[in-house]
């Protein structure tokens, strides 16, 4: 092992009773959701440990534990003071009901996932960091920011230099890797994927836990099956990269929303707003995914007429802030430093889109239509897509702009690959990034999938009141 | 579910044409549903053969051994000798302080400077330059440079006043 126990007590123990402390001030608790539970702790206290990182940095401390300490403290003190406050529970959405056997079924599936899990993190744990996105600038940006313990010193003279590519990329993934050097007291080259990997395994339960509650034992087993075999997920668990974070933090936001739907109570908003700080801060597509997802459901409750409700209770608000913040803080960051990607989208190429268009759009859409259908996406885009233009329910239900969301992201995909460099592009990139859309794709399949395959209704059924007819989707 | 998929009430009326559709679709559904989740536990199952050789591996393995795995793959993948990477890895470290330059010398082509990536990731915070001078003859080096220079260096005048730190199969490490 590349850490002690005590190391490895620090990098997991400090992250998760940040994030259960953040959890209990929201009124969320074991019991609201025992399988989705340690996912949301593990992101609440991601970010958590990231900010307190931020902090540190700023303040350019050579040691963490000032900081970190401190955070702590306020942290137990803030679910000490919300310890009154009462257990968000599942009010308006239990587990759809199934038989003992599909339950069990499910249950089998979930242990069979997390063993292939785990063998995953160890199979990786065999190999250091070298190579690929991962090290070329997620881990290497960490090993910065270790060797500076600040913004300034040798960060900031890799960032003038162009030490490492994608320097405008969000900082999450570097910070938390960044914790790892700090716990070990020296720079790692393989336990530094543990924090990341852990969002892989808070994915899986947070989508089991969602595909459950949208749908059948026996269809969200076989769901969470296609999303553990999906190659760009595999891959996800297996190195540093950030694609699997995004995919992560769009599951919990529209799960988060979903739950939240009828009743915006402090719980569901605040859970929304750090799933979407944790989306804006994991990669630079995290933060089209959020323009998309809120573009969407801004349209789906304009068509609804329901724009204007429900509002977020005032407490929600500082909440509500966090993913703001976090997107000034990175744009604040790249103006100070200069910092530019490698893929910039460059106005001058924008104005010349419509000409490339011509060029490469057919090159593209050959290439996105194969990959919908790609064994290595389990054909996941296609299925989706397919039932989002054919069935009537998918209009329907609190996931209805999942669709609409899906589409803007792909159209943006699709600008963002034709204005340049665009088979490296393909070859590289595309995959990964189609693939931070699968689990909310799958979660919005289940609920449809739901509506689907329900008995048939009453041939009167039409003339009963819109809600009585139907829950609809989610 | 069942009589939902087989009902044998045929669809007769329009109004019942929609719940045909939703039943083909419903169907079409189970089928890649049952298609896809099928070839996904065999993957599972395929990748879980694994298991008992990581494990063993894993056990087996040091935090050094991991390493010298990884740059050994990365010596095949290039085609290098083995033990190749990672014996520049521990001369860099060994001898070079940290946050000093290492300037690369006669590399003798690009495959080799491919073949070098992993090999700074390793020696942080001490960094392998390929960019300085691109041929030896142009530039001297500023005094105190580190070089790492490949192939026969007897004739190379830019080391003439170096002392020799380290060697291998074509490389060699001069201060």
């Amino acid at each position: 092992m590349e850490l002690s126990l005590l190391e490895l007590l620090a990098l997991l123990g400090v992250p998760a009773f940040l994030g259960c402390m953040l959890l209990c001030a929201l009124g969320i608790r074991a019991r609201t959701d025992r399988l989705a539970y340690p996912g949301w702790a593990w992101m609440a206290g991601a970010l958590g440990i990231a900010g307190l990182e931020t902090v540190r940095l700023l303040l350019g401390m050579e040691s963490p534990v000032p900081v970190v300490g401190l955070g702590l403290v306020l942290a137990a003190g803030l679910g000490w003071r919300a310890r009154a406050r009462p257990t968000r529970t599942e009010e308006t959405e239990e587990e759809v009901p199934g038989g003992r056997l599909e339950s069990w079924g499910f249950g089998l599936v979930l242990v069979l996932v997390f063993a292939l899990l785990a063998h995953r993190m160890l199979s990786s744990s065999l190999t250091a960091i070298v190579a690929d996105d991962e090290a070329n600038f997620w881990s290497l940006r960490a090993k910065y920011l270790y060797d500076a313990h600040s913004f300034g010193g040798s960060y900031a003279q890799a960032l003038a230099q162009r030490s490492f590519n994608n320097a405008n990329y969000p900082l999450l993934n570097s910070l938390l890797q960044l914790w790892t050097f700090d716990c070990a007291g020296r720079i790692t080259h393989m336990a530094n994927r543990i924090p990341i990997q852990l969002c892989s395994v808070a994915l899986v339960l947070c989508t089991a836990s969602a595909l459950r509650r949208a749908s059948r034992p026996w269809i969200a087993a076989v769901l969470l099956i296609l999303l553990v075999t999906c190659a760009p997920i595999e891959a996800g668990i297996r190195r540093a990269n950030a694609d699997v974070l995004v995919a992560f933090a769009g599951l919990v936001a529209a799960d988060a929303w979903r739950r939240g739907r009828r009743s915006p109570d402090l719980a569901w908003v605040g859970l929304a707003s750090l799933a979407m700080a944790f989306l804006f801060w994991s990669k630079r597509e995290g933060v089209l995914l959020g323009l998309c997802g809120a573009l969407a459901i801004a349209t789906v409750a304009w068509r609804r007429g329901t724009l204007a409700r429900p509002r977020p209770p005032r407490a929600a608000l500082p909440w509500i802030a966090l993913p703001f913040a976090v997107l000034l803080g990175t744009i604040a960051h790249n103006l100070w430093f200069h910092a530019r990607g490698s893929h910039e989208l460059d106005p001058a190429i924008l104005a010349d889109v419509a000409a490339r268009l011509g060029d490469d759009l057919p090159l593209v859409l050959r290439f996105l239509g194969d990959a919908f259908v790609r064994p290595s996406l389990n054909g996941i885009p296609a299925a989706f897509f397919a039932l989002a233009l054919l069935a009537h329910r998918a209009r329907t239900g609190a996931l209805a702009f999942v669709p609409l969301a899906c589409l803007l992201f792909v159209l943006a995909l699709i600008v963002a690959l034709v204005r340049g460099n665009t088979e490296y592009l393909l070859k590289t990139a595309c995959m990964r990034v189609l693939s931070q859309l699968v689990p909310l794709q799958l979660l919005w399949l289940a609920a449809v999938a739901r509506e689907l395959l329900a008995p048939a209704q009453d041939p009167d059924a039409h003339r009963l009141p819109r809600e009585a007819r139907s829950p609809g989707l989610g | 579910m069942s009589s939902f998929l087989f009902s044998t009430h045929s669809p007769s009326s329009p109004a019942e044409s929609p719940r045909l559709g939703r039943r083909v679709l419903a169907l079409l559904f189970l089928a890649w549903l049952t298609w896809t989740g099928v070839a996904g536990v065999g993957a599972i199952g395929r990748e879980l053969q694994g298991v008992p050789a990581v494990w063993r591996m894993a056990g087996a393995l040091t935090a050094e051994g991991r390493i010298a795995r990884t740059m050994s793959t990365s010596d095949r993948i290039a085609k290098l000798p083995s033990g190749y990477l990672l014996s520049i890895v521990k001369a860099v470290n060994e001898f070079v302080p940290p946050h000093e330059d290492v300037q690369l010398l006669q590399v003798p082509d690009r495959k080799r400077i491919r073949a070098l990536v992993p090999v700074p990731h390793l020696t942080f915070p001490r960094r392998i330059r390929a960019d300085l001078f691109r041929k030896s003859e142009d530039v001297e080096p500023p005094p105190g440079t580190y070089l790492l220079a490949f192939g026969d260096t007897s004739q190379e005048r830019l080391l003439a006043n170096k002392t020799l730190l380290a060697s291998g199969a074509d490389w060699s490490l001069w201060h």
